[in-house]
């Protein structure tokens, strides 16, 4: 059956169903309940005042005894003035680099993994990142936090969203933070692997963090469209305009522009000031494996552009000449599948894809192609994975003769590394421990070269 | 309904919203929850709290959205709170084989098979055919990128194209409740 004619009778059972239903709510039980509601929290607030000022005497001693708080919430705007460092650069929001040198974790077949470790994967004991080498099953621990990273309110609810690092080693770890279960909004931590006894910074109210050039991190307003940025060591705001109501989709490599996102449906960028642009001619994204090595010959660059398809959004991978001197398409996201990654292979003529074709009778098919030019597809190896819903990535372009890390994906908290062997793909199955990591990143970009 | 009277707090504001909205964010709540009762104190619960920070919500055209976005957030929360009550699947009339003519069973095969996706692609599936957002409206109420969504939509479909080929079948690799 076509995806339509099953899209419409999806359209159809649904509203049927929830059409019958009688809504029996009223005006004045809402009210009610909004009087029952008020009166509760006026209660709490009484009970609270008490414990509120004895928590004030001790917090006053503690900040006596032992300097400034150690966890930093950092609202909307305000700088986190208690961490260490010079004033904001909030007049001149361009990406300047960090002064922190790029010293990457391993070498570019390494996965980095991050494991709760405890019973309760809710509010684990620790943390632990470690970096993974599929090749030879080897691991190493890199640092270890404790579970009190994570603010008392704070808990890990599953769906969050993914934790991630820099190429540097800054973890973004999203959470779910709330006085109870009913009162929650996400919120995101980010650590430091290189100094895991510094403060986390917590970004309260922001959720998908996604990581940029220059180590910058953005993260999104749990409640609005609303994108802020900030510089990974520092914690220092870079104001990002105010997007909102543009949904921001990536970080942009295109010049004078900071991201690319939707309006309305429509596509554009997003500049330095925040100011939206619609337009179809869209510049590359940057993403920390899309472009492990950014130009083929002639400085020709590939990166994920997007545009409105016929499902509100369809994804296309560039080849450009220059910033929006798109010269070839060569992958269009249709027909139900996706590119999970793609790279220059070694001689920056031709790409390397991981097409996913999604899941089927519980199983999911994910093939790496070679193409020599747009249209073509040589597939190199399948991806047979035993479950829907992994997520991929490309590690580093086969090499003839030796086994590789070809591919990487993860599922249920499991991950799984596909060594391209002999012309095939081979799953290696779990990481050496059943307990329950999330694949990070790599640990290193593929070193740059010269394919002239 | 505006988003200046809710800013405003204005008594008339609660049956506004309940008469704009009520019906879909019920909607919305039962097709994840399967349940009437809880999707009517998720539709309270929802009312309320537009009521008391909808204020918050710049642009008239965004109201629903957000509206959306906080009955997805609590109906998920209820889900996982009740993740282990085991529900009693709906068992549909034989469906010949090929037919994929729309008929009543067809309609409970897939429903049923909506009840067994996982409750994220669910809560996708009834927001992005329900509720009629874009793709993309869907990826910001749930706090995933388009893509992401895009995919699940696409293995919801799948999956409930397998399930219409074989409603009461056993499927490898998935677990099925009695």
């Amino acid at each position: 059956m076509h995806d339509r004619t099953i899209e419409e009778r999806l359209r159809t059972s649904l509203r049927s169903e929830a059409d019958a239903l009688p809504l029996t709510i009223t005006a004045d039980e809402l009210g009610r309940r909004l009087l029952i509601r008020r009166r509760e929290r006026r209660d709490r607030r009484v009970g609270w005042l008490a414990a509120g000022i004895a928590a004030i005497a001790a917090g006053t001693v503690l900040t006596l005894a032992l300097g400034p708080f150690r966890t930093v919430d950092v609202a909307i705007t305000p700088l986190p003035s208690l961490l260490p460092t010079s004033a904001p650069s909030t007049a001149s929001p361009s990406p300047e680099p960090t002064p922190r040198v790029i010293d990457p974790l391993g070498s570019v077949r390494e996965a980095v993994l991050l494991r709760a470790i405890g019973s309760d994967h809710h509010r684990p004991d620790s943390f632990e990142v470690s970096v993974f080498d599929p090749v030879t099953s080897a691991s190493r621990i890199v640092a270890t936090f404790p579970g009190t990273i994570l603010p008392t309110d704070g808990w890990l609810e599953g769906g969050e969203g993914r934790p991630t690092i820099s190429l540097s080693g800054y973890v973004a770890l999203p959470f779910t933070r709330g006085p109870n279960a009913d009162e929650t909004h996400l919120s995101v931590l980010v650590v430091d692997v290189r100094s895991p006894e510094m403060a986390p910074l917590i970004l309260d109210r922001y959720s998908q963090p996604m990581w940029g050039p220059s180590e910058h991190l953005a993260v999104q307003h749990a409640g609005s469209s609303q994108v802020e940025v900030y510089e990974s060591r520092s914690g220092f705001h870079q104001p990002a305009g105010n997007p909102d109501p543009v949904s921001v989709v990536a970080w942009s490599t295109g010049e004078g522009t900071r991201f690319i996102g939707t309006r309305d449906d429509a596509w554009g960028t997003v500049d330095f000031e925040g100011e939206f642009t619609p337009t179809s001619d869209l510049p590359p994204t940057f993403a920390r494996t899309g472009v492990a090595r950014p130009t083929g010959v002639a400085g020709h660059t590939l990166g994920m552009g997007c545009d409105a398809g016929p499902t509100g959004g369809e994804c296309v991978l560039v080849e450009s000449r220059a910033p929006g001197d798109h010269v070839a398409v060569w992958h269009r996201d249709s027909e139900g599948t996706v590119l999970g990654d793609h790279l220059w292979a070694v001689d920056g003529r031709t790409v390397l894809l991981l097409l996913d074709y999604g899941g089927d009778q519980g199983r999911q098919r994910v093939e790496f192609v070679h193409a020599s030019e747009p249209e073509s597809r040589s597939i190199i190896g399948t991806v047979d994975l035993p479950t829907s819903g992994a997520i991929l990535g490309i590690a580093s372009e086969p090499v003839p003769g030796q086994p590789s890390v070809a591919a990487i994906g993860d599922h249920d908290g499991r991950v799984y590394a596909f060594i391209y062997d002999g012309g095939v793909v081979r799953s290696v199955g779990n990481t050496p421990s059943n307990l329950t990591p999330w694949f990070l990143g790599w640990a290193d970009d593929p070193e740059p070269y010269d394919p002239d | 309904m505006t988003v200046a009277a809710l800013r405003r707090r204005e008594p008339e504001t609660l049956a506004a919203l309940l008469d704009a909205y009520g019906r879909e964010l019920q909607g919305v709540a039962y097709l994840i929850l399967r349940d009437h009762a809880a999707a009517e104190d998720i539709v309270i619960e929802t009312l309320l709290t537009a009521f008391e920070r909808g204020g918050a919500v710049r642009e008239e055209q965004a109201l629903r959205a957000w509206l959306l976005r906080v009955a997805t957030n609590h109906a998920l929360a209820v889900r996982r709170k009740s993740a282990r009550v085991v529900r009693l699947s709906v068992v549909p009339d034989a469906v010949a084989d090929g037919d994929f003519g729309y008929t009543s069973s067809t309609r409970v095969a897939l429903l049923d098979g909506i009840a067994e996706l996982p409750p994220q692609v669910r809560a996708a599936v009834v927001l992005r055919y329900y509720a009629d957002l874009s793709v993309d409206e869907v990826a910001r109420t749930l706090g995933k990128s388009p893509n992401t969504i895009k995919a699940q939509l696409q293995t919801a479909l799948d999956r409930l194209r397998t399930h219409l080929a074989d409603p009461i079948g056993d499927r490898p690799g998935e677990a099925r409740h009695a």
